[in-house]
């Protein structure tokens, strides 16, 4: 059983680096072919007679050899040990990615709050980054109003890029929306002037925002106002 | 040992060992498995098949002419090879193994009789007698080594008393190395009217072998293991037991005639032979034998044991490492069977080839052996004629470098 358990480790971990590895060279191809063998015959209780396991433990020694005496001996005698914790590494870290490409497609940044190796050029930020918002905003708009048409492919592409959904409501047919609209007038006045809609208004901070706007200009309201 | 102007000339006749393998020299130390093949070899059977692709035997057109004459000629060298009386006693067959089943199928056992073998039987004179014994109730005796791994002569006459039709024993082992007594054994089992039949696979090749003096009833070999291509072999056995012997396959070239209900079988050795025959790899165990004979059985015998004993001697100094078999290595030919305390015998010998030294790990077919002594396997050093002391350095050094990891 115990055998079972380390032929196991080495052949999945050897899948799947060499599945990779595959991709690029057809050496790599045929090791990974082989290590799926070794895989699918343990999972069926069955010993991996190809070796394969026995042959990446002994050639990586080997290889450690000519570089350290001291560190191939210790390698060789806790190699199954080794062996684990760097499995349960390589998926803790396969996951994490998943993770943080997940992030990626949904929010534009892998990893909140810090570097990602993904879009490594991105200037995301703890202060700016929209994975930090929390508050609510709304979009006033006329159901005829050129500047509204205009902007909803603009708001579509933020609410995609961010996550942060405007709740859209109708000024120029609907009384209730008015009414609501009117609630925040005074904002809207103190922040927009003369201006009129479209207004986004910020629910957490009561700040607004007016007219035809950039994808740049309305994300940057969200992260300071959200 | 062979002087190193020969030896020099000898390494040039085996086109791998000056190429080696991704331009790095390689150390071969697997010759117990599968010997090289010298470039004489591959020429012989390389102008069969673009000179005289043909049958023989047969045909009676030209090409098949000169394929029945290569055919005798090779017949004849192999029986030379082997001091037989007749060429008519050499049997080619693909390997020792089917040699020896040829004689576990066509020799008329009857329920009640016994074969005996000794403790270290390759698979391939064990496994047949395992078969007979179920099939047949004939009855399977096994003669334990002594102490030191030696045959033991006194165990083996309390054996082979009464009703022991065939004694079938390993010349040499590949396990060790170890040459048995044979002239004394045949004595023996003759004194007890017993047939005797040596597995030569791994002393044909490596030492002088004469039938007529060992007395020996059928003698085994293969090509593959004696510089010659793989798929061919040989049989010997003595004319009057062959002529008794009923074939163990049938079939084409082995019968004068036929008619629907019966048939006129040839003599020996045509009669064992059915079927087209592998013609180029019999010329090309001819071409081997002939080269064997030209350094000279004797010297190719002395020159392994050189080696074998300037390896068992520093082998035994490194840290951890046991030798198997008898002490003394005169007796251990040109194997050394070894392992390392700590150590895998896989691992090491993975670890070997990574500095392209070969050499094979696990129970080399003797599984029975080292199932009894409870022993998982050895890696295992067998040196043939082209091996060098400068070889054997390097791979004791290596050794001595992965020992340290035990």
């Amino acid at each position: 059983m115990q055998n079972w358990g380390k032929s196991m480790i080495l052949c999945l971990v050897a899948m799947v680096i060499f599945g990779v590895l595959g991709i690029f060279s057809a050496k790599y191809r045929e090791l990974a072919k082989e290590a799926f063998g070794c895989v699918f015959k343990t999972i069926q209780l069955k010993p991996c007679d190809t070796k394969l396991d026995q042959r990446i433990k002994s050639k990586l020694i080997a290889k450690l050899m000519k570089y350290s005496p001291w560190l191939a001996k210790l390698t060789y005698k806790n190699f199954y040990i080794l062996s684990w914790i760097f499995t349960l590494l390589f998926f803790g870290s396969m996951a994490y990615t998943a993770y943080s490409l997940y992030n990626l497609a949904v929010y534009g940044s892998c990893s909140p709050g810090s570097f990602c190796i993904f879009n490594p050029n991105a200037n995301v930020t703890k202060d700016n980054n929209v994975c930090n918002i929390t508050g609510k905003f709304i979009e006033f708009y006329g159901a005829e109003c050129p500047h509204c048409q205009k902007m909803i492919p603009i708001v579509a592409q933020v609410e995609n890029e961010t996550g942060v959904n405007f709740d859209k409501l109708e000024i120029w047919h609907n009384d209730t929306n008015k009414d609501i609209y009117l609630i925040y007038s005074e904002y809207i006045n103190r922040d927009c002037g003369s201006l009129g809609i479209p207004t986004f208004v910020a629910l957490k901070t009561n700040n607004s925002m007016c007219g035809e706007k950039t994808a740049d200009e309305l994300k940057t309201f969200i992260i300071q106002n959200g | 040992m062979i002087p190193d102007k020969e030896l020099e000339r000898i390494r040039s006749d085996f086109p791998i060992l000056s190429r080696g393998i991704d331009g790095k020299p390689l150390i071969y130390f697997d010759n117990a498995c599968m010997s090289l093949r010298p470039k004489q070899v591959m020429q012989v059977m390389n102008q069969y098949y673009e000179e005289y692709p043909a049958c023989a035997g047969r045909s009676i057109h030209k090409l098949g002419k000169v394929v029945t004459d290569r055919v005798a000629e090779a017949r004849k060298t192999m029986a030379k090879f082997l001091g037989a009386k007749k060429v008519e006693e050499i049997v080619f067959t693909r390997n020792t193994t089917e040699s020896i089943n040829l004689i576990s199928h066509s020799l008329d056992f009857k329920r009640g009789d016994a074969v005996v073998t000794s403790d270290r039987e390759h698979n391939s004179n064990l496994l047949p007698w395992q078969f007979l014994s179920k099939k047949a109730g004939v009855e399977h005796r096994v003669v334990y080594s002594n102490d030191n791994m030696e045959f033991d002569l006194e165990r083996f006459e309390e054996a082979v008393g009464k009703g022991v039709k065939l004694v079938s024993l390993v010349h040499t082992s590949n396990l060790d190395g170890y040459t048995l007594p044979a002239r004394e054994i045949i004595k023996i089992s003759h004194e007890h009217g017993s047939l005797v039949m040596l597995d030569g696979a791994q002393s044909a090749p490596h030492k002088q072998v004469d039938v007529r003096r060992l007395d020996v009833d059928f003698f085994a070999l293969s090509g593959h293991k004696m510089l010659g291509p793989s798929g061919t072999g040989v049989l010997y056995g003595r004319y009057e037991l062959l002529e008794k012997l009923e074939p163990f396959m049938l079939g084409g070239d082995t019968v004068q005639s036929s008619t629907y209900d019966s048939h006129v079988l040839l003599k020996p050795p045509e009669k064992f032979e059915a079927g087209l025959q592998n013609y180029a790899g019999n010329m090309g165990l001819a071409e081997a034998a002939r080269y064997i004979e030209k350094v000279g059985r004797d010297k190719i015998e002395k020159h392994e044991n050189e080696l074998n004993k300037f390896i068992s001697e520093r082998l035994l100094q490194i840290k951890g490492t046991s030798i198997i078999g008898p002490k003394q290595v005169e007796l251990r030919g040109g194997v050394v069977s070894f392992n390392i305390k700590g150590l895998n015998h896989h691992d090491v010998a993975i670890m070997l080839d990574e500095s392209n030294i070969m050499v094979r790990s696990g129970q080399h077919c003797v599984h029975s052996w080292f199932n009894a002594h409870n022993i998982p396997g050895c890696v295992r050093a067998s040196l043939y004629l082209y091996n060098t002391k400068e070889e054997s350095e390097k791979f004791l050094s290596k050794v001595a470098e992965i020992a340290k990891l035990g």
